[in-house]
């Protein structure tokens, strides 16, 4: 009887909205507006919040498609098992007909309103995130969060071409920043809720590689990560004011990967470097997208030369 | 057969939902608008060379 009550009660939208993943989104959002501001040249607002629109929508639709995938896996997990699909609050097809729907009209509309380079790329990284990471990639090597990285990489990238119409050193250079980003910022997490991916079978490089060799290369992304940051500046793309942040974030950066990828914890540790480093890196990837939009207006206002 | 206070509580999911796709086709509309509004006026001024009649108003 109660089974039947809960099948005939329709989902609520807030499941529809929990499903597209929200929290992730403000990092998407954030760095695929950084992207446009920093582009040269100009885009109309509406059309450039059309373009934000598309890109967060065919987010939102990679995301759902990806817990339709994984809902026997999230089920398995403390953190996930809450999620509509594996909790049961809805029905897979619809969240299958839902992600595919939204990856759909965001490509279409950004296709027919900005243009089809930034159309495809968006087509692309939803591919990429679908179905490269989420179904063949996850489940069969501990890179997974290396590659999977790049399906985050691509908001700024569809930014910058949203405005700009063409593929140039710069946003490629956007888009490396933050692939080198993501391995040591999801280790950081995955260091300290490691038990959960080992239930479900996922290979995450703490349980696959060790511990040990996972806060190696934590520091290594890290050491990669600070002369990458400040290419943009060297090469001319940047002024001194995105140089000068690039610097000093990195190397805050480095400074923590350090501490997280020289040690060893103990049984019952607090995992604080852990914790510290994967909360700095989340701040890190918002004042250095900040630092470059900054240093652009700067330059346009005869600020900074 | 279904209880009253059950058959409520579908309605009420119903009408949230209903609500929800209302605002967001309405969002859509005056979105499509917009844009095609500023598609519009930009078009000309990327001074086309083309003969494409300008429809803008302050565009000689």
């Amino acid at each position: 009887m109660s089974q039947a009550k809960t099948a005939a009660l329709p989902t609520d939208w807030r499941d529809f909205y929990a499903l597209t993943k929200p929290r992730v989104m403000t990092l998407v959002i954030f760095t695929g507006i950084c992207g446009m501001l920093a582009a040269p040249g100009s885009i109309h607002p509406v059309l450039g919040f059309t373009a934000m629109l598309c890109i967060a929508v065919g987010a939102a639709g990679s995301a759902a498609l990806n817990q339709w995938w994984e809902a026997d896996l999230d089920a398995g997990m403390k953190r996930t098992a809450q999620r509509p699909i594996p909790a049961g609050r809805m029905d897979p097809i619809s969240a299958r007909d839902f992600g595919g729907f939204l990856a759909g009209a965001s490509v279409l509309i950004m296709g027919l309103v900005i243009g089809w380079l930034a159309a495809a790329i968006l087509a692309f990284s939803i591919f990429y995130y679908a179905w490269i990471y989420t179904v063949w990639l996850k489940p069969r090597t501990p890179q997974n969060i290396v590659i999977g990285g790049g399906a985050g990489a691509f908001p700024p990238l569809i930014g910058w071409v949203a405005v700009t119409g063409d593929i140039t050193l710069m946003p490629i250079l956007l888009f490396l920043i933050i692939f080198v980003w993501t391995p040591p910022h999801f280790w950081a997490l995955a260091l300290f809720v490691q038990t959960d991916y080992a239930n479900v079978g996922i290979p995450m490089m703490p349980v696959v590689a060790g511990v040990k060799s996972t806060r190696h290369q934590i520091l290594g992304y890290a050491v990669l990560l600070l002369p990458l940051t400040l290419v943009p500046w060297y090469i001319g793309g940047a002024g001194n004011l995105y140089g000068i942040s690039a610097l000093v974030l990195s190397s805050i950066f480095l400074f923590y990967s350090a501490q997280v990828g020289l040690r060893n914890a103990e049984p019952g540790d607090k995992m604080k470097p852990e914790k510290r480093l994967f909360a700095y890196s989340i701040f890190y990837l918002f004042i250095l997208f900040g630092a470059l939009v900054v240093d652009r207006f700067a330059t346009l206002n005869g600020i900074q030369s | 057969m279904m209880q009253p206070p059950e058959l409520e509580q579908i309605r009420a999911r119903q009408r949230s939902r209903n609500l929800v796709v209302g605002l967001i086709l309405g969002g859509l509309a005056i979105l499509f608008y917009a844009v095609s509004i500023v598609k519009i006026a930009v078009i000309p001024a990327k001074e086309a060379p083309s003969a494409t009649s300008s429809q803008s108003p302050g565009q000689e």
